[in-house]
C-alpha cells in the first residue's frame, strides 16, 4: 500500500501539493487524473526522492510504502528507487545494447551473478514484449514503442512493488497503446502500477481506481477518487466534470459544464475557469 | 544554406590541400633515407630531426598526460557536481576561457619563472611539459565541458531513477556519450601541443641534441622550425623540410586516434 499523508511539495518557489493525502492499494491500476501542471509528475518525483538531487524541489510529509517511511533516513535512496519504479514520460536509451540497457541497473546496485542478472533482463524483456530479435540491437535505434517498453523492462528488471507511469501513452500510435494497456495491466497483478495519463479512454481501459486532482490557488489536491465508471462518466465534482466533459465531447463542453462550476467555491474554481475559458475562440456560442 | 555550406567546406579544403601542396613541394626535396631518425647536423642545415622528433613526441604525450586528469576533472566538477550552483560552473569555466585566450608566451614566461627557476629545472623537456599542460587544461576542459552539457540530462535522471548513483552514471553511461566530443577535444588539444613555438622556447629550450631524460633541453619541431627559418642562415627549405615532417605526424596521430574514435572505453 502506498500512502501520502499531509504531503506539501514546492518546486521553483510555489506551492505545488499542499496537504496531500492519497492512499493507493498494493496491487492493481491506479490512474491520477488533473489538468497540467497539477503536480501529478512532481508528486511521482517526490515518491523517488528526486528531491535530493534537485534543489528546487522541496518535500515535507510521509510517503510511506506498506507501512515503511520511504523518506526515512535510514531508507536509503537506492532501496528506495529499487522498491519503486518510475517510467518517465519521454525515456532516452542508454548507450550500448537492449540487453545492455536492462541489465545496466542489476550490474551496477545489485550483487547479483552474471547468470541471473541475465537470467532477470531476459525475463524483464519477455514480459514487456520485446522479441528476441531487438535484444542485441542497439537501443538507439529502437522505435518510440519499442522505447517505452525497454523503459519498463529496465525498470522492471529490479522487480520493483511499485511501478510509476508518468504518461505511458504519450506519442505512441493506438496499436502501441493497446499494446501497452495490455501490459499495464499485466503488470498489475502482481505490484501496483500508477499511472498518469490524460488519456481518458486508456484510463478507462486500464484502471483500477481513479483520482482526479484539482489545482487549488494555494495548491493541488485530490478532490475525487473513485471506480473509473463513476469518477469518468458522472463524477460528483464540478472541477471533475469540467475536465472529463472536454475530454469526451471537446472545447464547446466547456460551456455546457459552466453551470456546474457555480457549486463550486468561487476563490478556487474561478481563475481556473477563466483560463481555460479564455483559451476558447471568442466566437464560440 | 546548402550551397554556402558546401563552398565553405570546399574553400577549407583547398586551403589545406594548398597548405599541404606547398609543405610537399619545398620540404620533400630536403628530405632523404633516415630524415626523421638521423641526427641533428650543423644547427639542423643537415643531417636529419631524429632528436627533435623524439622531444615533439615526449613534450607532446607528457603534457597531455599531465593535463588530462585536471581538465576532466575540471569539465566533471563545473558539469556534473556544481550542476545546483550554475554562477559557480559558470565562475570556473569563465576563468579557464580566459587563460585559454591568454598569449602563449605570457604562461611561456611563467612557466619558466616557475618550473625553470624557482623549481630549479631550467631549460628541460619536464620544465617545458608542464608549462605546456597550463596551457592545455583550459583547451581540453573547454572542450570536454561542452561535450559532457551535450549529454542529455535525462540520461542521468534515469539512470539514477533506477537506483545507479551519480559516480556510476558518470563513469558507465555518461562519459561513453561524451566520448565522440572529448576524443575532438583531445585532438584539438594534441594538435596545439605539437604545433606550440612560444611556449616551448622559454622552458624545453632549443637543443638539436637528443635527450638522455626528461631534465634535459630538447627543441620540439616548431621550435626547430622557428629557428631554421629566423635564426639559421639558409635554413628556410630545411624549415620547410622539418615543417612537413610536423605536419605528417599531426595526420598521423589523428588518423591513428581516429581508430579510437568508434571504440568508446
Amino acid at each position: 500500500m502506498l500512502r501520502f499523508k499531509k504531503l506539501h511539495v514546492r518546486g521553483c518557489g510555489v506551492t505545488i501539493l499542499r496537504d496531500f493525502d492519497l492512499e493507493l492499494p498494493a496491487r492493481g491500476t491506479a490512474v491520477l487524473l488533473g489538468p497540467s501542471g497539477c503536480g501529478k509528475t512532481t508528486l511521482m518525483r517526490s515518491v523517488i526522492r528526486e528531491d535530493e538531487d534537485d534543489p528546487d524541489l522541496q518535500v515535507q510529509g510521509t510517503i510511506e510504502l506498506n507501512g515503511a517511511d520511504l523518506r526515512a533516513a535510514s531508507m536509503s535512496r537506492t532501496t528506495v528507487r529499487q522498491k519503486i519504479g518510475l517510467i518517465p514520460q519521454r525515456p532516452v536509451a542508454f548507450p550500448g545494447t537492449t540487453l545492455d540497457n536492462v541489465t545496466f541497473a542489476l550490474r551496477h546496485t545489485t550483487r547479483l551473478p552474471k547468470e541471473e542478472i541475465l537470467r532477470r533482463a531476459h525475463v524483464a524483456l519477455e514480459e514487456v514484449g520485446l522479441e528476441e530479435g531487438v535484444w542485441e540491437r542497439e537501443a538507439d535505434c529502437l522505435s518510440g514503442g519499442q522505447l517505452k517498453r525497454l523503459a519498463i523492462a529496465r525498470t522492471v528488471a529490479l522487480d520493483p512493488d511499485v511501478l510509476l507511469m508518468d504518461e505511458p501513452s504519450n506519442g505512441l500510435d493506438p496499436l502501441a497503446v493497446v499494446r501497452l494497456e495490455r501490459l499495464i495491466t499485466r503488470l498489475a497483478e502482481h505490484r501496483l502500477v500508477v499511472v498518469v495519463t490524460h488519456d481518458l479512454y486508456m484510463a478507462r481501459r486500464i484502471a483500477d481506481e481513479v483520482h482526479f486532482l484539482w489545482p487549488f490557488a494555494d495548491g493541488c489536491r485530490v478532490v475525487e477518487s473513485g471506480a473509473p465508471e463513476r469518477i469518468l462518466e458522472v463524477p460528483a465534482r464540478p472541477e471533475t466534470r469540467l475536465f472529463v466533459q472536454a475530454a469526451w465531447n471537446g472545447a464547446a463542453a466547456l460551456y455546457e459544464v459552466e453551470e456546474g462550476l457555480e457549486d463550486c467555491e468561487a476563490e478556487e474554481c474561478m481563475p481556473r475557469r477563466l483560463t481555460l475559458l479564455q483559451d476558447e475562440p471568442s466566437e464560440t456560442p | 544554406m546548402r550551397l554556402a555550406s558546401q563552398l565553405a567546406s570546399g574553400i577549407l579544403i583547398a586551403f589545406v590541400a594548398l597548405l599541404a601542396l606547398d609543405l610537399v613541394v619545398r620540404g620533400a626535396p630536403e628530405w632523404s633515407a633516415g630524415y626523421l631518425l638521423a641526427p641533428v647536423r650543423e644547427a639542423g642545415t643537415s643531417g636529419g630531426i631524429g632528436p627533435i622528433v623524439f622531444s615533439t613526441l615526449l613534450v607532446t604525450f607528457l603534457a597531455t598526460l599531465l593535463a588530462l586528469p585536471f581538465a576532466l576533472g575540471a569539465a566533471i566538477l563545473s558539469n556534473e557536481v556544481l550542476v545546483h550552483s550554475p554562477r559557480l560552473a559558470g565562475a570556473i569555466l569563465r576563468s579557464f576561457e580566459t587563460l585559454a585566450s591568454a598569449p602563449s608566451v605570457a604562461i611561456g614566461l611563467v612557466g619558466w619563472t616557475i618550473f625553470g627557476r624557482h623549481l630549479g629545472l631550467g631549460f628541460s623537456l619536464l620544465s617545458g611539459s608542464l608549462t605546456l599542460a597550463i596551457m592545455l587544461v583550459p583547451i581540453l576542459a573547454i572542450a570536454f565541458h561542452a561535450g559532457l552539457a551535450a549529454v542529455p540530462r535525462a540520461l542521468r535522471a534515469q539512470a539514477q531513477a533506477l537506483g545507479v548513483s551519480r559516480w556510476t552514471t558518470l563513469v558507465h553511461l555518461v562519459l561513453p556519450a561524451a566520448w565522440p566530443a572529448l576524443f575532438a577535444g583531445l585532438v584539438l588539444a594534441l594538435g596545439r601541443a605539437t604545433a606550440e613555438t612560444a611556449v616551448l622556447m622559454l622552458t624545453s629550450g632549443i637543443s638539436t641534441r637528443m635527450p638522455e631524460d626528461v631534465f634535459d633541453p630538447g627543441a620540439t619541431l616548431a621550435v626547430h622550425v622557428y629557428q631554421l627559418a629566423r635564426n639559421v642562415p639558409g635554413g628556410e627549405s630545411r624549415a620547410y623540410a622539418a615543417a612537413l615532417a610536423l605536419f605528417a605526424i599531426n595526420v598521423a596521430v589523428h588518423l591513428s586516434l581516429a581508430r579510437l574514435r568508434k571504440e568508446p572505453a
